[in-house]
């Protein structure tokens, strides 16, 4: 039996080459916003998933996580399409 | 981002404004919208939550050293501490489009590539350039699917007994288990994932690899067996669409409207994917 973790492709990929000079460099992932119907169910799922519910209104779920990363946040309308951001330290 | 500069860069380039962030963090932000029509901002001068007091990863015991003694090896039943939002998982089907937008914007570089067997790159594992500093071996994952979506967003936790125990306290909540727990291959993170009450993917992972602007992209093929090295068995709902009308009209219209996406990917992508996840089984 010869396996290994790692598979190897069989012809060459097509490169996927680095941007010589990009608009910017981000440096890190910050947040990310979720429109959902549920905002307490939202909230009940999140708290059990370790997160700490920073604000709740009707409109909107903040969320904070306690190390340096911020916010994650859900707003009422039905639309399922996530939005996110980023921030640097 | 790391000035002001790079958000008049990003204003300039896509020719929106700069506007003041109203609300918790502050500062400054450019809203950006991706070819997918997700909204992306990127911020400048925010003011993060504070330090709250988070519990310190275990000691482990190895063979040749005995950290703990007279200790029992015991973390709390208890949600884990979140240490930070590590990734994002998108699904597009413009791979080749939003992958050059993000890079474009972002100077992200792409850590792992999984490709289909003509070569062509379908899901690009990527990380953000922070030069000499590492970075997360992905932060932004982008892979091919017929329709846009969010797949799946990951939490850093302190260690395997937070991911063990954090499986024990969501169990026990009567959420819904989605995978793990196992160990991935590319990125090498301890994973479990869960779902919310809409299906969104969560996961809570640990021990993930950092890599620094010089290591160089590694190509794999797009396979199951390239997500796990050991773990549950990988369950076939996880990456299965959910078909329904809406799915299938999008996807004709996706196929006829994206040079990039077409029927012979997908039918490459499928049979690939329904490969045996770990063979030397
Ligand atoms: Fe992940």
């Amino acid at each position: 039996m010869d396996f290994s973790l790692e598979e190897t492709l069989p012809v060459d990929p097509r490169k996927v080459d680095r941007i010589a000079s990009p608009v910017t460099k981000a440096w890190d992932i910050a947040y990310l916003r979720f429109a959902k119907p549920d905002l307490n169910e939202q909230a009940a799922f999140f708290k059990d998933f370790g997160f700490i519910i920073a604000e709740q209104t009707d409109e909107r779920l903040m969320c904070a996580v306690p190390g340096q990363a911020p916010i994650s946040s859900s707003s009422k309308k039905r639309l399922k399409q996530p939005i996110w951001g980023w921030v640097s330290r | 981002m790391k000035s002001r500069e790079d958000l008049e860069a990003l204003a300039a380039n896509d020719k929106v404004t700069i506007d003041t962030v109203d609300g918790p963090g502050g500062g400054e932000r450019v809203r950006l919208t991706d070819p997918n029509g997700f909204t992306v901002d990127a911020l400048f001068n925010r003011t993060l939550q504070t330090e709250q007091p988070m519990r310190k990863a275990r000691a482990h015991n190895t063979p040749e050293e005995k950290v703990r003694i007279n200790q029992g090896q015991r973390a709390p039943l208890t949600p884990p501490d979140i240490a930070r939002l590590g990734h994002v998982a998108v699904l597009t089907p413009d791979f080749e489009t939003s992958m050059e937008w993000y890079k474009t914007r972002l100077g992200l570089i792409s850590t792992d590539v999984l490709c289909l067997d003509d070569g062509t790159p379908a899901l690009a594992f990527n990380r953000f350039d922070r030069g000499e500093h590492p970075a997360d071996h992905h932060s932004i994952v982008l892979g091919t699917y017929p329709v846009k979506g969010y797949e799946h967003s990951a939490f850093e936790v302190h260690d395997l007994d937070a991911v063990g125990l954090g499986q024990q306290v969501l169990k026990q909540k009567g959420h819904k288990h989605e995978w793990g727990i196992g160990r991935h291959i590319l990125g090498s993170q301890v994973f479990d994932y869960w779902s919310d009450q809409d299906g969104f993917k969560f996961e809570h992972y640990a021990d993930g690899d950092v890599y620094t602007a010089d290591y160089e992209t590694g190509y794999h093929p797009l396979s199951t067996q390239g997500l796990y090295q050991w773990g549950q068995d990988f369950p076939p709902t996880f990456t299965k669409p959910h078909i329904s009308f809406s799915f299938i009209l999008e996807t004709i219209h996706n196929l006829r409207t994206i040079p990039s996406f077409t029927f012979k990917k997908v039918k490459l992508m499928i049979a690939m994917t329904g490969r045996k996840a770990r063979p030397w089984l």
